[in-house]
């Protein structure tokens, strides 16, 4: 006959073997997902051997919602979109360093940038046009067609579009509030502002796709003009069509 | 839900009355009365976790409770795009439809974050509408559509002043109000004056920071944003009468 107080120590013991394999195997798990976010830090280009030049950050700060403007040393490679995508890897990794006031997780952030000559006109199937089989609705809604020909319009000779392609960890780990993914995304454009003037307009991907959100509340579907964030506090305004 | 879908269909049934700058720009009429709280988030989308157990969606949800007191002792109406945590909550664009069918005096999206401190009041990006809506009333008028996603436009100029008014209000309650432009769903998508507030913990001098998800902060808050929308809807009652 097995006493009481062996019962109990014996069922003590099996839920305590339990509760600590239960924290045991989620240790293991979120040590896991914390090396996966961090293994790809392997340089895709190559080092940049050129001299440094000046740059321009517009850097945020949480506590009073602003965008000001910072100078930094930057070697930064020849090639334009390189250019772009190594100045906003910088900027990025100005926010995971000690005493920063945007804090955000370090890491790889920005994938890849592209940037594409406006106007950009979506490709015409063969066989339609404006003219044809077009519902009359639309006629009456003052130039639908003509709307849609004309996608993404330059506002001057030589003005281009970047398409920035963040990291899909980037994008998850990112602080969740609409101040906190609102001024990362005035830091861009603030930045490209600053350094490169032919650049008008900016889109988001992450991880190659279009994404609703950033993580959960600034809108990543569209278009943002670039714009001097650091006179102007507002956000970033969306493009209207001409 | 089925106490907002009763509220929208009575509403529906109400004598509208004008808003301000309606008698100006023959828009629909509104119901000055009526306010539309959207508390964001809901279901399987938390959120911002807010430190502990506390996640965003619960606390939107407090503070439309909170605010809906509030409005309610102020005299108005008020329509809220949830009332409880339902599995299914429903997108942006539902969201919206359910606002600008009751034409409500003003809409306020509610969302909390853990960055940045006090009270965060946003508008939409959208640029002002250039042209004035056309006169329902006329036949010739040749129609032009209002794209979905900027239907905030033709409401900028209200929803910037009332967002300074609401920023001045905060700020005379000591709960340090800062003010921008966000690209939040679905403030574009909007036709009413719409605001974003966003609760992050108030940081007093000398004390712990009160967090977003302090009831006393969050009546605070409430306090001072329904006595801004009596103010502004006896603005908008002075400005329509003859």
């Amino acid at each position: 006959m097995i006493s009481r107080y062996q019962r109990i120590l014996f069922w003590t013991l099996t839920g305590g073997i339990l509760l600590m394999e239960f924290v045991l195997l989620h240790g293991c798990q979120q040590a896991r997902e914390k090396l996966t976010r961090q293994r790809d830090l392997t340089p895709l280009a190559a080092p940049v051997a050129g001299a440094s030049e000046m740059v321009h950050l517009a850097l945020a700060n949480d506590a009073d919602g602003s965008i000001m403007l910072a100078d930094r040393e930057l070697a930064l490679p020849s090639e334009t979109t390189a250019r772009a995508r190594t100045l906003l890897a910088r900027l990025i990794a100005e926010y995971s360093s000690k005493g920063s006031r945007h804090v955000l997780e370090s890491g790889p952030a920005i994938d890849d940038v592209f940037l594409l000559d406006l106007p950009i006109r979506p490709a015409v199937e063969p066989g339609s046009s404006a003219d044809s089989d077009t519902p009359e609705g639309q006629d009456a809604g003052g130039d639908f067609s003509q709307a849609q020909s004309e996608f993404i319009q330059a506002q001057n000779a030589g003005g281009q579009l970047a398409v920035i392609n963040l990291r899909g960890e980037f994008a998850d780990h990112h602080p969740s509030g609409v101040e906190a993914e609102m001024l990362t995304i005035d830091s861009i454009v603030g930045t490209l502002y600053a350094n490169f003037p032919r650049i008008e307009q900016v889109r988001f991907l992450v991880d190659g796709q279009p994404r609703e959100t950033l993580n959960g509340h600034a809108d990543l579907l569209r278009t943002y003009a670039v714009i001097d964030m650091t006179t102007n506090k507002s956000a970033p305004r969306e493009v209207q069509p001409q | 839900m089925s106490a907002t879908v009763v509220a929208v269909a009575w509403l529906g049934r109400a004598q509208p009355q004008l808003a301000p700058g309606a008698a100006r720009s023959s828009s629909p009429a509104t119901n000055r009365n009526l306010i539309v709280l959207d508390p964001a988030h809901g279901g399987a989308d938390s959120g911002a976790s807010l430190g502990g157990q506390s996640v965003e969606k619960d606390v939107t949800l407090a503070l439309a409770g909170q605010l809906r007191g509030a409005l309610a002792a102020a005299g108005f109406s008020v329509v809220s795009t949830r009332d409880s945590d339902v599995p299914a909550p429903l997108t942006a664009d539902q969201r919206a439809e359910i606002a600008n069918r009751v034409r409500p005096l003003a809409c306020i999206v509610l969302h909390a974050s853990t960055a940045g401190s006090g009270v965060h009041l946003y508008a939409s990006t959208l640029r002002q509408a250039d042209a004035q809506a056309p006169d329902v009333d006329d036949d010739t008028a040749s129609f032009t559509p209002t794209p979905w996603d900027e239907a905030q436009a033709a409401f900028v100029a209200q929803s910037l002043t009332l967002e300074g008014n609401l920023s001045a209000a905060l700020n005379k309650a000591a709960l340090a109000a800062i003010s921008g432009r966000a690209a939040l769903r679905p403030l574009d998508n909007l036709t009413c004056p719409a605001i974003a507030i966003e609760l992050a913990p108030l940081l007093v001098a000398g004390a712990e920071p009160t967090p977003a998800t302090d009831a006393g902060y969050q009546q605070r808050v409430a306090a001072s944003v329904a006595a801004t929308l009596r103010v502004w809807r006896d603005q908008a009652a002075q400005e329509s009468a003859p």
